[in-house]
């Protein structure tokens, strides 16, 4: 099932910057895309079609098989979460608790079932001892992973992530990825850290103001072409056993994660 | 910065008080001190006062810079009464503006801010109001910690600032800054907006109930009476306490 629907859509900012040119994507229920690319490559601005809070002159979005449309772009966003860049942005409550609690609130549902939610996303990452602190004193990791608890008490069946690992050190990089890893939601996550792309998502969309490339990491890889035209760097390990691959003319698909290569190099050193 | 706005008010003892019930015995004493003419009226409730600045555990230096603040509306309130109306009068008026002063920064020291602005959205303060200050406060402290990195970049760079009001140099840079400051607060409050709208914002912010009148708040509410009945009858002169 097709859960969000992208049909040749465009979308000009005022002062004609073209953010996005002609773009047609599906995500289908279950599947987890990372939308990649450079800065300013319109990442945020597809992120936003998606989720109902800007809308595109040109072209169709479709959430749940519904076309979004500005009067009922209410009903529209109660199928997708959005997880902002800036934890900041999101998290404006006076403390955790009440955060956590204000999307449920605004759902209509009862105190106690506000209540349980809270209790289960504050604990689905790991932020159960923040429920009574105050947002602002918190770390950024802290403020992201508020963020998220904020949406998961909302069970959305689609989760939007604007660069969900940005500005994190590698221990809180690592903490949101395994809680992002232990999701069921469909998932759109824009990023340019191929690293975390890799490890989240199952298919990759290129995106410069248009779709270079979509499809799976492995074939990606193959395409040297699009990594370049995006300004997109692959991770270490990936670009050591591309070189790897060209000195020994192997025959194995590019690994995706360290203990994949480890395995190929494993395989191959023998 | 926003952990010390209100580490006074979670640290206190009365800050275990229904903030609902506080208001309402704070504000009727209040009141009721203001009618007050009888000097021993007034010392009663200004003990009563201390009494409780003393039960609270808030800080006295903390306290007194507050009533420093009013002291000069209070200084010139009881000059003119001691003009026109004689000492009497001029020293009821101080004792009753001072002690009316701590009596709501005891409120304001001892409650956190957002439970204030819960309480009186309780006791239904339009909540397009209530919602502006709730975001004023929760977003001061950002654009506050915003301001303090543009001053160390200001400084990293060279920048000593002006010697005097009049320097173009300094006075130009500083505008900048401000003009810099109220940008990113304009397009951080559209981000906010739009987080808003992606969690079912409707104009209406919810919250789940806090407050739980206890029997405890029932013995504060009575205290206020007993000292409030108190301080009347003396002023009414139905029984002389003294």
């Amino acid at each position: 099932m097709v859960v969000i629907s992208l049909r040749d859509v465009s979308f000009e900012y005022p002062g004609h910057i073209q953010a996005l040119e002609n773009i047609s994507i599906e995500l289908k229920e279950g599947e987890r895309i990372a939308l990649i690319g450079p800065n300013g490559a319109g990442k945020s601005t597809l992120l936003h079609l998606m989720a109902a809070l800007d809308f595109a002159k040109q072209g169709d979005v479709y959430i749940a098989g519904k076309k979004v449309e500005r009067r009922a772009a209410a009903e529209a966003r109660k199928k997708v979460g959005f997880l902002f860049q800036d934890p900041d942005d999101q998290v404006f409550m006076p403390s955790v608790y009440e955060d956590v609690a204000f999307g449920p609130l605004n759902m209509g549902l009862a105190e106690e079932e506000v209540r349980e939610r809270v209790d289960k996303a504050l604990e689905a990452v790991g932020a159960t001892h923040l429920s009574k602190r105050v947002p602002q004193n918190l770390s950024l990791g802290e403020k992201k992973r508020v963020a998220m608890a904020g949406l998961l008490s909302m069970s959305p069946p689609v989760l939007l992530l604007d660069e969900p690992t940005a500005n994190l050190d590698p221990q809180g990089r690592r903490d949101l990825v395994n809680v992002l890893s232990g999701l069921e939601q469909s998932m759109v996550i824009a990023t340019h850290d191929l690293t975390v792309a890799f490890e989240l998502a199952d298919r990759a969309i290129v995106l410069k103001r248009k779709v270079l490339f979509d499809g799976t990491f492995r074939d990606l890889m193959k395409r040297p072409d699009v990594l370049k035209e995006a300004n997109l760097e692959l991770p270490s390990f990936s670009r050591l056993m591309v070189m790897y691959k060209q000195h020994t003319n192997g025959d194995f698909e590019p690994p995706l994660t360290v203990e994949e290569a480890f395995e190929v190099l494993k395989a191959n050193l023998r | 910065m926003q952990k010390h706005a209100d580490g006074h008010a979670r640290d206190s003892a009365l800050s275990r008080f229904d903030p609902r019930v506080k208001l309402v015995c704070i504000f009727a004493l209040v009141v009721l001190i203001s009618t007050f003419t009888d000097r021993n009226a007034l010392v009663l409730a200004l003990i009563f006062t201390i009494v409780l600045m003393l039960l609270s555990r808030v800080s006295m230096t903390h306290l007194l810079r507050g009533l420093l603040m009013a002291l000069p509306f209070i200084a010139f309130a009881s000059l003119t009464m001691l003009l026109t109306s004689g000492a009497e009068t001029a020293l009821a008026m101080g004792l009753r503006v001072s002690t009316s002063v701590l009596l709501l920064l005891l409120l304001v020291y001892t409650t956190p801010f957002m439970d204030l602005l819960w309480t009186m959205r309780w006791f239904k303060m339009p909540s397009l109001l209530s919602d502006m200050i709730m975001f004023t406060y929760r977003f001061i402290f950002v654009m506050l910690d915003e301001a303090e990195r543009m001053r160390m970049a200001r400084r990293s760079r060279g920048f000593q600032g002006g010697r005097s009001l009049l320097d173009r140099e300094a006075f130009k840079v500083l505008s900048n800054t401000i003009g810099m400051i109220f940008i990113r607060s304009y397009r951080r409050a559209d981000r906010v907006y739009m987080a808003l709208l992606s969690r079912g914002y409707d104009g209406k912010v919810r919250t789940l109930s806090a407050f739980r009148v206890r029997l405890r708040d029932a013995g504060l509410g009575l205290a206020f009476v007993i000292i409030g009945g108190f301080s009347l009858s003396q002023q009414m002169g139905w029984y002389v306490w003294w």
